[in-house]
Protein backbone atom coordinates (compact mmCIF):
# COMPACT_ATOMS: atom_id res chain seq x y z
CA UNK A 1 0.00 0.00 0.00
CA UNK A 2 1.28 3.06 -1.06
CA UNK A 3 0.87 6.30 -0.03
CA UNK A 4 -0.76 9.86 -1.19
CA UNK A 5 2.62 11.65 -1.53
CA UNK A 6 4.21 8.42 -3.14
CA UNK A 7 1.26 9.26 -5.65
CA UNK A 8 1.41 12.67 -6.09
CA UNK A 9 5.00 13.01 -6.29
CA UNK A 10 5.20 10.28 -9.27
CA UNK A 11 1.76 11.73 -10.51
CA UNK A 12 2.91 12.42 -14.26
CA UNK A 13 4.95 9.00 -14.38
CA UNK A 14 1.82 7.18 -13.61
CA UNK A 15 -0.64 9.18 -16.18
CA UNK A 16 1.54 7.67 -18.65
CA UNK A 17 1.06 3.94 -18.14
CA UNK A 18 -1.81 2.48 -19.15
CA UNK A 19 -4.00 1.10 -16.43
CA UNK A 20 -3.19 -2.45 -16.17
CA UNK A 21 0.35 -1.43 -16.03
CA UNK A 22 -0.04 0.66 -12.23
CA UNK A 23 2.19 -1.24 -10.17
CA UNK A 24 0.11 -3.30 -7.62
CA UNK A 25 0.71 -1.24 -4.54
CA UNK A 26 -0.38 2.22 -6.39
CA UNK A 27 -3.67 0.33 -7.63
CA UNK A 28 -4.18 -0.65 -4.11
CA UNK A 29 -3.94 2.77 -3.07
CA UNK A 30 -6.21 4.60 -5.70
CA UNK A 31 -8.78 1.90 -5.09
CA UNK A 32 -9.19 3.22 -1.40
CA UNK A 33 -8.42 6.86 -2.27
CA UNK A 34 -10.63 9.50 -4.01
CA UNK A 35 -8.75 12.29 -3.72
CA UNK A 36 -5.44 10.57 -5.62
CA UNK A 37 -8.09 8.59 -7.93
CA UNK A 38 -9.20 11.81 -9.01
CA UNK A 39 -5.46 13.75 -9.57
CA UNK A 40 -4.48 10.90 -11.33
CA UNK A 41 -7.50 11.03 -13.88
CA UNK A 42 -7.15 14.49 -15.08
CA UNK A 43 -2.91 14.17 -15.35
CA UNK A 44 -3.80 11.68 -17.73
CA UNK A 45 -6.71 13.52 -19.05
CA UNK A 46 -4.30 16.67 -19.98
CA UNK A 47 -1.58 14.59 -20.96
CA UNK A 48 -3.57 12.60 -23.26
CA UNK A 49 -5.34 15.71 -24.79
CA UNK A 50 -1.59 17.16 -24.88
CA UNK A 51 -0.49 14.26 -26.95
CA UNK A 52 -2.94 15.02 -29.48
CA UNK A 53 -1.18 18.11 -30.74
CA UNK A 54 1.65 16.38 -32.15
CA UNK A 55 1.95 14.82 -35.58
CA UNK A 56 1.23 17.45 -38.75
CA UNK A 57 2.95 16.55 -41.51
CA UNK A 58 3.70 19.21 -44.46
CA UNK A 59 1.72 18.36 -47.48
CA UNK A 60 4.03 17.10 -50.52
CA UNK A 61 4.76 20.32 -52.90
CA UNK A 62 4.54 22.59 -49.63
CA UNK A 63 8.35 23.97 -50.53
CA UNK A 64 7.42 25.03 -54.01
CA UNK A 65 4.14 26.34 -53.68
CA UNK A 66 5.65 28.91 -50.31
CA UNK A 67 8.81 29.06 -53.10
CA UNK A 68 6.11 30.65 -55.77
CA UNK A 69 4.44 33.36 -52.91
CA UNK A 70 8.12 34.36 -51.93
CA UNK A 71 8.72 38.13 -53.55
CA UNK A 72 11.56 38.01 -56.04
CA UNK A 73 14.56 38.82 -53.69
CA UNK A 74 15.42 38.93 -50.03
CA UNK A 75 15.73 42.25 -48.45
CA UNK A 76 19.46 42.94 -48.26
CA UNK A 77 21.24 43.20 -45.37
CA UNK A 78 21.88 46.92 -45.87
CA UNK A 79 18.38 47.52 -46.09
CA UNK A 80 17.28 45.37 -43.10
CA UNK A 81 20.06 47.41 -41.05
CA UNK A 82 17.96 50.76 -42.59
CA UNK A 83 15.04 49.63 -41.53
CA UNK A 84 16.55 48.55 -37.93
CA UNK A 85 18.56 52.30 -38.06
CA UNK A 86 14.98 53.68 -38.42
CA UNK A 87 13.14 51.81 -35.90
CA UNK A 88 15.63 52.93 -33.67
CA UNK A 89 15.11 56.38 -33.80
CA UNK A 90 11.81 56.34 -32.83
CA UNK A 91 12.22 56.03 -28.96
CA UNK A 92 14.99 59.55 -29.78
CA UNK A 93 11.82 60.75 -31.48
CA UNK A 94 9.80 60.03 -28.82
CA UNK A 95 11.41 60.94 -25.57
CA UNK A 96 12.03 64.63 -27.55
CA UNK A 97 8.66 65.11 -27.87
CA UNK A 98 8.18 64.01 -24.60
CA UNK A 99 10.38 66.58 -23.29
CA UNK A 100 8.67 69.07 -25.47
CA UNK A 101 5.84 68.45 -23.52
CA UNK A 102 6.75 68.65 -20.15
CA UNK A 103 8.80 72.06 -20.78
CA UNK A 104 5.23 73.66 -22.37
CA UNK A 105 3.11 72.35 -19.69
CA UNK A 106 5.82 73.38 -17.04
CA UNK A 107 5.65 77.41 -18.33
CA UNK A 108 2.48 77.61 -20.75
CA UNK A 109 2.21 81.13 -20.18
CA UNK A 110 5.61 82.04 -21.61
CA UNK A 111 4.87 81.96 -24.82
CA UNK A 112 4.89 78.95 -27.27
CA UNK A 113 6.97 76.30 -26.09
CA UNK A 114 8.64 78.27 -23.53
CA UNK A 115 10.91 79.88 -26.31
CA UNK A 116 9.74 83.41 -26.17
CA UNK A 117 9.65 84.81 -22.54
CA UNK A 118 6.68 86.94 -21.75
CA UNK A 119 8.86 89.51 -20.05
CA UNK A 120 10.83 89.93 -23.12
CA UNK A 121 8.10 91.58 -25.00
CA UNK A 122 7.20 95.36 -25.25
CA UNK A 123 4.26 96.96 -24.00
CA UNK A 124 2.75 97.13 -28.30
CA UNK A 125 3.45 93.41 -28.86
CA UNK A 126 1.90 92.58 -24.94
CA UNK A 127 -1.53 94.77 -26.39
CA UNK A 128 -1.59 92.40 -29.45
CA UNK A 129 -1.04 89.59 -27.84
CA UNK A 130 -3.87 90.22 -25.05
CA UNK A 131 -6.09 91.75 -26.96
CA UNK A 132 -9.39 89.41 -27.77
CA UNK A 133 -10.39 89.15 -31.63
CA UNK A 134 -12.94 91.30 -32.89
CA UNK A 135 -16.73 89.08 -33.19
CA UNK A 136 -17.18 87.93 -36.69
CA UNK A 137 -20.79 89.79 -36.29
CA UNK A 138 -19.28 93.05 -35.45
CA UNK A 139 -16.97 93.08 -38.41
CA UNK A 140 -19.89 91.91 -40.48
CA UNK A 141 -22.14 94.92 -39.16
CA UNK A 142 -18.80 97.20 -39.79
CA UNK A 143 -18.17 96.04 -43.53
CA UNK A 144 -22.27 96.89 -44.69
CA UNK A 145 -22.03 99.87 -42.62
CA UNK A 146 -19.18 100.61 -44.82
CA UNK A 147 -20.57 99.43 -48.12
CA UNK A 148 -24.07 101.42 -47.31
CA UNK A 149 -22.46 104.89 -47.00
CA UNK B 1 18.15 21.60 -29.37
CA UNK B 2 15.96 22.74 -31.97
CA UNK B 3 16.36 19.96 -34.81
CA UNK B 4 14.92 19.75 -38.18
CA UNK B 5 12.94 16.12 -37.48
CA UNK B 6 12.67 14.09 -40.11
CA UNK B 7 15.75 15.69 -41.99
CA UNK B 8 17.69 13.04 -43.58
CA UNK B 9 20.23 14.83 -45.12
CA UNK B 10 23.00 14.21 -47.19
CA UNK B 11 26.72 14.43 -45.68
CA UNK B 12 27.42 17.00 -48.53
CA UNK B 13 24.38 19.23 -47.75
CA UNK B 14 25.58 22.63 -47.37
CA UNK B 15 25.21 24.02 -43.30
CA UNK B 16 21.99 26.46 -43.16
CA UNK B 17 24.44 29.59 -42.71
CA UNK B 18 25.57 29.03 -46.02
CA UNK B 19 22.05 28.57 -47.43
CA UNK B 20 21.33 31.83 -45.53
CA UNK B 21 24.09 33.34 -47.48
CA UNK B 22 23.14 32.27 -50.87
CA UNK B 23 19.36 32.86 -50.50
CA UNK B 24 20.26 36.40 -49.50
CA UNK B 25 22.56 36.29 -53.03
CA UNK B 26 19.06 35.50 -54.77
CA UNK B 27 19.56 31.74 -54.72
CA UNK B 28 16.07 30.93 -54.32
CA UNK B 29 16.65 27.16 -54.28
CA UNK B 30 18.87 27.67 -51.96
CA UNK B 31 16.08 28.97 -49.41
CA UNK B 32 14.34 25.95 -50.87
CA UNK B 33 16.83 23.99 -49.69
CA UNK B 34 15.76 25.52 -46.09
CA UNK B 35 12.50 25.06 -46.23
CA UNK B 36 12.24 21.69 -47.02
CA UNK B 37 15.07 21.42 -44.17
CA UNK B 38 12.38 22.52 -41.80
CA UNK B 39 9.15 22.62 -42.93
CA UNK B 40 8.09 19.98 -40.55
CA UNK B 41 9.36 21.57 -37.51
CA UNK B 42 7.45 24.44 -38.55
CA UNK B 43 4.31 22.17 -39.27
CA UNK B 44 4.67 20.50 -36.14
CA UNK B 45 4.84 24.10 -34.12
CA UNK B 46 2.34 25.29 -36.46
CA UNK B 47 -0.30 21.95 -36.51
CA UNK B 48 0.37 21.91 -32.27
CA UNK B 49 -1.79 25.10 -32.13
CA UNK B 50 -4.11 25.02 -34.74
CA UNK B 51 -6.28 22.55 -35.74
CA UNK B 52 -7.82 23.29 -39.14
CA UNK B 53 -4.87 21.92 -41.74
CA UNK B 54 -5.66 24.59 -44.06
CA UNK B 55 -5.03 27.51 -41.26
CA UNK B 56 -2.00 25.12 -40.40
CA UNK B 57 -0.72 24.96 -44.24
CA UNK B 58 -1.71 28.89 -44.22
CA UNK B 59 0.80 29.48 -40.77
CA UNK B 60 3.65 27.65 -41.75
CA UNK B 61 3.50 29.29 -45.01
CA UNK B 62 3.65 32.54 -43.56
CA UNK B 63 6.28 31.77 -41.46
CA UNK B 64 8.50 30.78 -44.37
CA UNK B 65 7.57 34.30 -46.38
CA UNK B 66 8.50 36.14 -42.93
CA UNK B 67 11.49 33.98 -42.49
CA UNK B 68 12.51 35.24 -46.07
CA UNK B 69 11.93 38.99 -45.94
CA UNK B 70 13.82 38.82 -42.22
CA UNK B 71 16.46 36.89 -43.67
CA UNK B 72 19.34 39.74 -43.85
CA UNK B 73 18.57 39.83 -39.80
CA UNK B 74 19.38 36.14 -39.14
CA UNK B 75 23.06 36.17 -37.77
CA UNK B 76 25.85 34.72 -39.42
CA UNK B 77 26.43 31.19 -37.46
CA UNK B 78 23.24 31.39 -35.68
CA UNK B 79 21.54 27.85 -35.09
CA UNK B 80 18.88 28.63 -37.81
CA UNK B 81 16.09 25.94 -35.95
CA UNK B 82 15.36 27.97 -32.88
CA UNK B 83 15.00 31.16 -35.26
CA UNK B 84 12.30 29.13 -37.20
CA UNK B 85 10.66 27.99 -34.44
CA UNK B 86 10.32 31.75 -33.10
CA UNK B 87 8.87 32.52 -36.50
CA UNK B 88 6.73 29.73 -36.49
CA UNK B 89 5.60 30.47 -32.67
CA UNK B 90 4.25 33.59 -33.40
CA UNK B 91 2.75 33.44 -36.46
CA UNK B 92 0.77 30.69 -34.46
CA UNK B 93 0.04 33.04 -31.63
CA UNK B 94 -1.23 36.05 -33.80
CA UNK B 95 -3.21 33.96 -35.42
CA UNK B 96 -4.47 32.59 -32.08
CA UNK B 97 -5.28 35.97 -30.96
CA UNK B 98 -7.67 36.17 -33.18
CA UNK B 99 -9.90 33.64 -31.89
CA UNK B 100 -12.72 35.14 -29.59
CA UNK B 101 -11.54 32.77 -25.74
CA UNK B 102 -14.75 31.06 -24.61
CA UNK B 103 -15.33 31.51 -20.64
CA UNK B 104 -15.57 27.34 -20.19
CA UNK B 105 -16.11 24.00 -21.10
CA UNK B 106 -18.64 21.58 -20.25
CA UNK B 107 -18.66 17.84 -20.35
CA UNK B 108 -22.82 18.44 -21.59
CA UNK B 109 -21.15 20.82 -24.71
CA UNK B 110 -18.73 17.65 -25.54
CA UNK B 111 -20.06 15.39 -28.66
CA UNK B 112 -20.47 11.56 -28.29
CA UNK B 113 -16.80 11.52 -29.88
CA UNK B 114 -15.30 13.86 -27.11
CA UNK B 115 -17.15 12.05 -24.59
CA UNK B 116 -15.86 8.70 -25.50
CA UNK B 117 -12.33 9.93 -26.19
CA UNK B 118 -11.90 12.11 -22.52
CA UNK B 119 -13.39 8.40 -20.70
CA UNK B 120 -11.12 6.33 -22.42
CA UNK B 121 -8.22 8.80 -21.42
CA UNK B 122 -9.00 8.61 -18.20
CA UNK B 123 -9.29 4.73 -17.87
CA UNK B 124 -5.80 4.47 -18.65
CA UNK B 125 -7.18 2.88 -22.10
CA UNK B 126 -4.33 3.72 -24.60
CA UNK B 127 -4.73 5.10 -27.64
CA UNK B 128 -8.09 6.95 -27.65
CA UNK B 129 -9.73 8.44 -31.53
CA UNK B 130 -7.18 10.78 -32.39
CA UNK B 131 -9.58 13.10 -34.46
CA UNK B 132 -11.93 13.33 -31.43
CA UNK B 133 -9.17 14.01 -28.84
CA UNK B 134 -7.77 16.57 -31.04
CA UNK B 135 -11.82 18.30 -30.94
CA UNK B 136 -11.58 17.83 -27.28
CA UNK B 137 -8.00 19.52 -26.74
CA UNK B 138 -9.10 22.62 -29.03
CA UNK B 139 -12.00 22.81 -26.88
CA UNK B 140 -10.27 22.39 -23.75
CA UNK B 141 -7.49 25.23 -24.24
CA UNK B 142 -9.89 27.55 -25.58
CA UNK B 143 -10.44 28.97 -22.55
CA UNK B 144 -6.99 29.71 -22.47
CA UNK B 145 -4.49 32.70 -22.26
CA UNK B 146 -3.08 32.26 -26.17
CA UNK B 147 0.03 32.78 -23.89
CA UNK B 148 -0.72 29.74 -21.90
CA UNK B 149 -1.91 27.61 -24.60
CA UNK B 150 1.99 28.55 -26.55
CA UNK B 151 3.74 27.25 -23.66
CA UNK B 152 1.66 24.24 -23.39
CA UNK B 153 1.72 23.40 -26.74
CA UNK B 154 5.72 24.35 -26.30
CA UNK B 155 6.54 21.89 -23.34
CA UNK B 156 4.31 19.60 -22.61
CA UNK B 157 2.90 18.50 -26.15
CA UNK B 158 6.02 18.88 -28.19
CA UNK B 159 9.04 18.57 -25.59
CA UNK B 160 11.06 21.48 -26.25
CA UNK B 161 13.11 21.85 -23.33
CA UNK B 162 13.14 25.31 -20.99
CA UNK B 163 15.47 27.13 -22.62
CA UNK B 164 14.08 26.17 -26.34
CA UNK B 165 10.77 27.28 -24.65
CA UNK B 166 12.07 30.71 -23.56
CA UNK B 167 13.60 30.84 -26.96
CA UNK B 168 10.87 30.53 -29.10
CA UNK B 169 8.65 32.94 -27.09
CA UNK B 170 11.33 35.25 -26.99
CA UNK B 171 11.19 35.47 -23.06
CA UNK B 172 13.48 34.80 -20.53
CA UNK B 173 13.72 31.23 -18.82
CA UNK B 174 12.52 32.23 -15.45
CA UNK B 175 9.35 34.05 -17.52
CA UNK B 176 8.18 30.73 -19.30
CA UNK B 177 8.55 29.10 -16.21
CA UNK B 178 6.72 30.72 -14.45
CA UNK B 179 3.95 31.12 -17.50
CA UNK B 180 4.32 27.07 -17.82
CA UNK B 181 3.31 26.58 -14.15
CA UNK B 182 0.25 29.19 -14.52
CA UNK B 183 -0.83 27.50 -17.78
CA UNK B 184 -0.43 23.85 -16.58
CA UNK B 185 -2.87 25.40 -13.38
CA UNK B 186 -5.03 26.48 -15.98
CA UNK B 187 -5.43 23.29 -18.14
CA UNK B 188 -5.79 21.48 -14.72
CA UNK B 189 -8.46 23.62 -13.77
CA UNK B 190 -10.80 23.05 -17.32
CA UNK B 191 -9.43 19.12 -16.77
CA UNK B 192 -11.12 19.42 -13.76
CA UNK B 193 -14.18 20.86 -14.45
CA UNK B 194 -14.70 18.11 -17.08
CA UNK B 195 -14.17 15.52 -14.67
CA UNK B 196 -16.74 16.49 -12.52
CA UNK B 197 -19.14 16.98 -15.18
CA UNK B 198 -18.37 13.16 -16.43
CA UNK B 199 -18.94 11.82 -12.75
CA UNK B 200 -22.22 13.74 -12.25
CA UNK B 201 -23.26 12.87 -15.90
CA UNK B 202 -22.86 8.96 -14.56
Amino acid sequence: MKSCDEVKKRIGELAALPAVELPAGIHEHLVGCAACTRALAAARLGRGLLAAADGVEPPAGFADRVLGALPDRAPSRAEAELWRLGWGLVPAFAATAVLLLILYQANPTSGPIGLVPAEGLSAGERLVLEASPPEPDAVLAAVMEGGGT
Amino acid sequence: MIRPPGWQGKADDPDDSVLVQRALAGDREAFGLLIRRYQRLVFRIVGGFLRNRADVQDVAQETFLRAFEGLAGFRAGAPFGPWIARIATRASYDRLRQRRRTSEVAWEDLSPGERSAAQGLVAGAGQADRAATRDLLDRAMAPLAPKDRMVLILADALGFSGAEVAQAMGCSSLAARIRLHRARRALRRVVEALLAGMKDAG
